[in-house]
């Protein structure tokens, strides 16, 4: 089964406070979409909506075509893993296995115990007698065993050591290649993560800034070095992101499409067209005023 | 077992059990504490091995609502359940729930009687017919549960919720007016269909109000 996901003109208020505001985009199916923002960005109540844990105050959600909220059809083919809190909870993890192999339809037992095995998790042990990084390796397990055509991973990794992230990181590739469907990672490690990316939504402050391929976003990225008057007449008319000075030459950080015609100038003027990675845009594109 | 053609009676399933499980926790408790209380305290002879049970399962039950739905509806609603098929799936496993606490109840009672143990009178249903019992006493339980139930769902709906703990202090006290017949200085003298029918109303009303107030009811990133 496959599933696209549709969002129009989708605001969220908690109360005075506004959450998310107007984001409108399309996701295709067998596609891993990179959610990036900083902590408190919106992410994870964007991510809420589309699990069915909340509605939205305005604007509206359809996958595969229909509204999911309180659809049972289109619930169960959405999965949403986090960091949940397992304080209270005396229940091992293979229980957990059980309640998703009885509540997803996609669950995949076996493929559930091997990744268990890959990452040290015991099943038998309590979950809230589990370390917060074994806990996370659970909700990573049962994110990815779901199989849902849906499947959100909500910064679960954060708790992880790395070299279990690293396993996490595989499972994805190797399993979006068994079983494609659309996967949302959210995240603000996007230094590790950018080459799982096929597209990526940056959010910042509610707002949706970025929602382009992967490809598209790093090759609008360019760090233009070279003598400061030149680097000044390149740039003058490109969305600069940063500067930085030292004697006489100057770099600059844009987010625009740089032409051949361009590059040509470029070079003639003596100035490099270097890459930026996903990580630096990330950090321009949401850095506030007073942070610059 | 594999997810069936229903999920709702799979959740009822699932919520019976869990809960017979808790019943038949306490129901030990309650019954130690009776045959202590039988030969200890002369006065409890009247008090029937049935009757101590249901009247501590009140209590029980609606501590039941109260903390199924609490700790349950946000786990559901993460596998995929809406909360449609949850509060129909729990409802019925509390219809379960209180019937088979009160055959548990009765099973036991009729056990101790036999053995001279336990009389067979039940105070608040002396006027009730034997064949009519059963029902009266899963109907007066069912009270208790939904009430539990209400509280639980106002502690959800937060501080615009809290005005629904007067409906399920509403829904108690009137159960107990339609069964004992007196509460609080007014007298109800009703004919045991009427209870019936009223507690069957009670219930039905809690019920429609629960799922009015839970039908969108966010549930948090936690």
């Amino acid at each position: 089964m496959n599933l696209d996901v549709n969002l129009k003109n989708l605001s969220l208020k908690y109360g005075d406070f506004t959450a998310l505001q107007d984001i409108s985009f399309s996701l295709s199916p067998q596609k891993i979409y990179g959610l990036i923002g900083r902590n408190g960005a919106g992410k994870t109540s964007l991510l809420a909506l589309l699990a069915s844990f909340r509605a939205p105050t305005s604007g509206t959600i359809s996958i595969g075509g229909e509204d999911p909220f309180e659809n049972a059809k289109i619930m169960r083919q959405v999965s949403f893993a986090y960091n949940r809190e397992y304080t209270d909870d005396d229940k091992p993890g293979k229980a957990y296995l059980e309640m998703s192999q009885r509540y997803r339809p996609n669950f995949d037992m076996d493929y559930a115990r091997e990744l268990a095995k890959r990452f040290g998790l015991p099943l038998d042990k309590r979950v809230k007698k589990l370390s917060r990084g074994m806990q996370s390796a659970l909700d990573a397990t049962l994110g990815l065993a779901n199989r849902a055509p849906v499947s959100i991973f909500d910064e679960v990794y954060l708790s992880m050591d790395p070299p279990s992230r690293k396993i996490f990181y595989q499972e994805i590739i190797e399993d979006q290649n068994r079983f494609p469907r659309l996967m949302i990672l959210s995240t603000y490690l996007v230094s590790e993560m950018e080459y799982l990316f096929d597209h990526v939504l940056i959010l910042d402050q509610g707002r949706l800034v970025i929602d382009e391929d992967f490809e598209t976003v790093i090759n609008r990225g360019a760090a233009v070095t070279g003598p400061s008057a030149e680097v000044d007449a390149f740039v003058r008319d490109k969305k600069q992101l940063s500067s930085q000075q030292l004697g006489p030459t100057k770099s600059v950080m844009i987010y625009e499409s740089i032409s051949e015609a361009q590059r040509v100038e470029a070079q003639k003027r003596d100035l490099e067209i270097g890459p930026v990675s996903l990580q630096e845009l990330f950090i321009h594109l949401t850095e506030k005023e007073d942070e610059k | 077992m594999r997810l069936g053609n229903s999920t709702k009676f799979n959740i009822a399933h699932d919520l019976f059990a869990t809960q017979i499980k808790w019943s038949l926790w306490y129901i030990p408790a309650a019954l130690a504490i009776y045959f202590f209380t039988y030969y200890i305290v002369a006065e409890s002879g009247d008090i029937s091995l049935a009757w101590a049970i249901i009247e501590t399962s009140k209590l029980c039950m609606l501590v039941f609502g109260l903390s199924i739905f609490l700790a349950l509806l946000p786990q559901y609603v993460k596998y995929g359940v809406t909360r449609k098929e949850y509060f129909v799936g729990s409802a019925i496993a509390a219809v379960g729930v209180v019937i088979g606490t009160v055959a548990i109840a009765l099973i036991l009672n009729k056990i101790a009687y036999t053995f001279g143990l336990s009389t067979s009178s039940l105070p608040d249903f002396n006027a009730v017919p034997a064949w009519i019992l059963p029902s009266a006493l899963s109907l007066n339980l069912l009270s208790y549960y939904v009430a539990g139930w209400l509280i639980a769902a106002a502690i959800f709906k937060g501080k615009l919720g809290f005005g629904l703990i007067p409906v399920a202090v509403f829904i108690v006290f009137l159960t107990a007016l339609l069964w004992k017949g007196q509460i609080f200085g007014f007298v109800l003298t009703a004919p045991y269909s009427l209870s019936i029918l009223g507690n069957i109303l009670l219930v039905s009303l809690g019920l429609v109000v629960i799922r009015l107030i839970t039908r969108a009811i966010p549930i948090d990133v936690k």
